[in-house]
């Protein structure tokens, strides 16, 4: 009998030990920010002392002929924050004209995405259950899982993604009436939280685009 | 490589063609905790915890074969900017490496039985390797089978005379996988913890 409660012992130990510690995952909204920046590896960017910019954010889904969702509450924190890092990098905010282009243009465009998921709360317990041989012959690891005694939950979330994208009059492009983009950067991310938080993440973000482009400081 | 199978052979076909002796076979539940070494600490740096592992041991006295089946998951969370050409990115990374091992083995054992015994031994065999990266609300994984090998060293001490044939047992072993096709060499240790019963 001893016997049997050693092992026993044993084998929940390790299933407790294996099973306890679950993996790090997303807890915050923020943590889901994604900032990525490109950036065209022939241009000189020193060569770039002045820039103008429009004052208002391109919706996307509108400009594409859809409908949108896209919230404009933030767009004057938005363009005052580009603004702001451009001019901190080195550059002078103009009004171009075609007499007197600035060096640069500096766009902002946005747009959101409604996104939609189906779970049932068990799920996440499966990868390590599953491994337990305590289970009647036919059940296992590959088993599908049901939890009739718990409904099925739908959730949805908002993703958005913020362009900032640089343009260079100067540059010819490869197709009449396009233009070309010198530097861009995309910042994804749930847009979910308090207002607060949210309008500290944009902030944050915008200055993250600008903290990894170092190239783009002028003298 | 050619070193690490040749080693492998020399340990293991020994442990199956002259062990001798009282037959019995050994099945053992250990608690796999894992950290990793070269390129895939690259990947993952953090200490891991969560492993299990399970193995059956035929015995000839001092020695033995058998096979091992091993999982272990690693993970690392960590808010990175990372660098491509002409590309720079940042957000929170969590990455996963789940490493699940089936494995032939052969060990010799020191010292008498019925005393704690320390035993040397090799594995080898496959490692089926799931790396996963999640950034922001982005997924990239890859999986790939590598052939591997594991030298090992460790302990086993019997319980006490009224559990009958239980004992507990330790080990330390290297996972050296193989690189496989795009994904490279793969390599991490185990502190196994576990409870062996004897037949």
């Amino acid at each position: 009998m001893q016997r049997n409660y050693v092992l026993r012992g044993a084998l929940f130990g390790c299933l407790l030990g294996a099973a306890a510690c679950y993996p790090g995952e997303i807890d915050s909204a923020a943590q889901t920010d994604l900032v990525v920046t490109f950036h065209d590896d022939a241009a000189d960017f020193q060569a770039n002392a002045t820039f103008d910019m429009p004052d208002s954010v391109v919706d996307i889904g509108v400009a594409g002929g859809g409908s949108s969702t896209l919230d404009h509450t933030y767009d004057a924190q938005v363009l005052a924050k580009v603004a702001a890092e451009m001019v901190a990098a080195g550059y002078t905010r103009v009004v171009s004209t075609p007499s007197n282009p600035a060096d640069v243009m500096v766009v902002v465009s946005a747009i959101t995405v409604e996104n939609y998921y189906y779970y049932t709360p068990g799920y996440p317990w499966y990868p390590y259950w599953g491994w337990w041989g305590g289970w009647p012959a036919g059940y296992g690891a590959s088993s599908n899982w049901y939890y009739p005694w718990y409904p099925v939950y739908s959730t949805n979330f908002t993703s958005g993604t913020i362009f900032i994208t640089m343009v260079d009059p100067d540059i010819p492009p490869p197709t009449a009436g396009d233009q070309v983009s010198i530097w861009s950067a995309a910042i994804n991310g749930m847009l979910e939280g308090t207002a607060p938080e949210i309008s500290s993440r944009i902030n944050n973000n915008i200055g993250q685009a600008f903290a990894q482009s170092p190239y783009l400081h002028v003298p | 490589m050619r070193i690490w199978t040749f080693a492998a052979a020399a340990l293991l076909v020994p442990a199956l063609a002259s062990a001798q002796g009282e037959r019995s076979s050994w099945f053992g539940l250990t608690w796999s905790m894992a950290g990793t070494t070269g390129t895939t600490k690259d990947f993952v740096s953090d200490y891991s915890l969560r492993g299990i592992g399970l193995e059956w041991r035929q015995l000839r006295g001092n020695k033995s074969y058998g096979l091992s089946l091993g999982w272990n998951a690693m993970n690392q969370e960590a808010l990175e900017t990372s660098s491509l050409p002409s590309i720079d990115l940042t957000g929170f990374q969590f990455r996963y490496i789940n490493a699940y091992s089936i494995l032939a083995t052969g060990h010799a054992y020191l010292g008498q039985s019925g005393s704690a015994r320390p035993f040397l031994g090799i594995k080898a065999g496959t490692y089926y390797m799931n790396r996963r990266v999640d950034v922001g609300l982005w997924t990239v994984s890859d999986n790939s089978w590598h052939l591997g090998v594991a030298p090992e060293v460790g302990f086993v001490v019997p319980l006490r005379q009224s559990y009958g044939s239980e004992a507990f047992y330790t080990a330390f072993r290297y996972n050296y996988a193989f690189k496989a096709g795009d994904t490279p060499t793969q390599s991490f240790y185990t502190i196994d913890i576990g409870i062996a019963t004897r037949r």
